[in-house]
């Protein structure tokens, strides 16, 4: 069994947990959308709010950071590219290349702000049961004509029910592969070609029978919709979110 | 009164793979039914045609004498099924999401969907893991909410593809337990198999299916001495002209 993501929805009795969906995911659509005109100051204040949030899924840091590792090579290499391709006084130096100090802290602050998201992000996956961040993009996008929100509903459902799933099978083929010696084979290109195909083949007959289980179950366009009761502290969070947004821009 | 009446039942696949051929049955309402055939033999295309999945090329199936063709949706509401592959089957991002799958699209109200999906998470034993992932499930857990999803619509008759495969014998036990149970409560169960060993002390009616047509068809103390001519094991006990046991005592 592949093991689930140190993000994925585990129950807790905190304040973030018992946030309305809705209000979760506004948040992090508003302050993802602020943190792009934040400074320092204004991305201090976002900082502040989401290690409180990260601090309540009680996710240990180093297995998050674990999780994030090449997301944390990726804004490395993205840092180096800002520092050395911005013009500025040299803030580190290698024959004629050099680092700009007016291009590390642009870079690092680009890279704060795509961590601060990432986090924020997986802060609410964490807590948030997925089938309640289903009924809130349904929500959002049910008024939106050109949309069908039930069906872009039930699409995020079933890719959160079975990305473990083709995962599992992926490691599974692989162990296969493995044991009749695909390793002696050094072009990567084969081994992706044998790896891929049994995996789509097996992925494309799994969709097969899920629609039909689907249809066994009588599902169509109608369902019951989701359940949603705006709590005190919903409304509380809800009046909060344009003052810290604004604090984040305006400081 | 008959829950299931087929009469003439045709359905044929154009790349040769296994149809059904001129099939006529009635399964009276409370009936515990096995039907067993080799790999091939039509018992998954008879079950889809029970519950809509498949609708007759010739012939008609009726449920509680409405033909299924008239009314899908009402066919898929009274006739449950459980697939063989539950993975395939489990739609649901926790387990008590999944349950709630089928009464979410009946439109149920919402507390109806609630009352309901606790009674089939209580009457399955999945209620202590409703907010527990299907993936991390083990095998008969999983086979008991691909029941528990189709119990929740509350059906009448239950049909059940090779609910045993791949399951660990506590697995297969746990799953007979709850058939059984589930047979005691007035539900008629349709259970396809190939291996008969496990399930057959159960049966009330054995029916064996050859090459897309019924072969055989009556109380398994009758049916059982005929099987092996249609690639089907008779069971160890039925094979020493012994009475066959449940395995759950």
């Amino acid at each position: 069994m592949a093991e689930l993501s140190a993000f994925g929805y585990r129950h807790r009795p905190t304040p973030l947990h018992a946030l309305d969906a809705r209000i979760k995911l506004a948040a992090l659509m508003a302050v993802s959308t602020a943190s792009l005109a934040a400074g320092p100051a204004g991305m201090a204040v976002a900082t502040v709010l989401a290690a409180a949030g990260f601090y309540q899924t009680r996710t240990p840091l180093r297995r998050a950071l674990r999780e994030v590792r090449y997301f944390l090579a990726l804004l490395l290499a993205v840092w180096l590219v800002r520092g050395l391709t911005t013009p500025g006084d040299p803030l580190l130096s290698w024959g004629a290349v050099a680092i700009s100090r007016q291009g590390a802290v642009d870079g690092a602050i680009m890279c704060w702000r795509w961590l601060l998201i990432v986090f924020l992000g997986m802060s609410v996956c964490a807590a948030t049961r997925a089938s309640d961040i289903r009924g809130a993009v349904e929500w959002f996008l049910r008024p939106l004509p050109w949309v069908s929100a039930h069906k872009v509903g039930t699409m995020i459902g079933l890719l959160m029910r079975f990305i473990p799933v083709i995962l599992t099978q992926a490691g599974e083929n692989a162990d296969a592969q493995r044991a009749r010696a695909v390793e002696n084979r050094k072009n990567p290109i084969y081994r992706m070609r044998r790896l891929a195909m049994p995996l789509l083949r097996r992925t494309f007959l799994l969709a097969d029978r899920l629609a039909m289980a689907m249809e066994a179950r009588c599902y169509g366009d109608q369902r019951t919709p989701h359940p949603w009761h705006l709590q005190r502290n919903d409304k509380i969070a809800l009046l909060t979110l344009p003052a810290v947004c604004a604090a984040m821009i305006l400081l | 009164m008959n829950s299931i009446e087929i009469s003439n039942l045709t359905h044929c696949f154009a790349q040769g793979q296994s149809g059904v051929y001129d099939i006529t049955l009635a399964i009276p309402r409370g009936q515990f039914v096995v039907l067993a055939g080799p790999n091939g033999s039509g018992k998954t295309t008879l079950l889809r045609h029970l519950n809509g999945l498949l609708l007759p090329q010739a012939g008609s199936v009726r449920v509680d004498g409405v033909s299924v063709a008239d009314d899908v949706a009402r066919a898929r509401r009274k006739v449950g099924m459980v697939f063989q592959d539950a993975d395939s089957q489990i739609v649901g991002e926790t387990v008590r999401d999944d349950v709630a799958f089928g009464p979410e699209n009946l439109c149920w109200p919402r507390p109806a969907v609630q009352k309901a999906v606790q009674a089939a998470m209580e009457r399955l034993g999945l209620a202590h893991l409703a907010d527990l992932s299907p993936h991390l499930l083990s095998g008969g857990e999983r086979r008991r909410l691909a029941i528990a999803g189709v119990l929740a619509m509350q059906p009448e008759v239950l049909l059940l593809d090779e609910p045993f495969a791949n399951l660990d014998y506590p697995g297969i036990r746990d799953v007979l337990q709850q058939v059984t149970d589930l047979h005691r409560q007035g539900h008629t169960i349709v259970l396809a198999a190939h291996d008969l060993e496990k399930v057959i002390g159960h049966a009330q009616r054995l029916i064996v299916m050859d090459k897309g047509r019924v072969a055989a068809d009556g109380p398994p103390a009758d049916v059982l001495p005929l099987v092996e001519r249609f690639a089907i094991r008779m069971p160890c006990l039925a094979r020493l002209g012994l009475p066959v046991t449940s395995w759950l005592s």
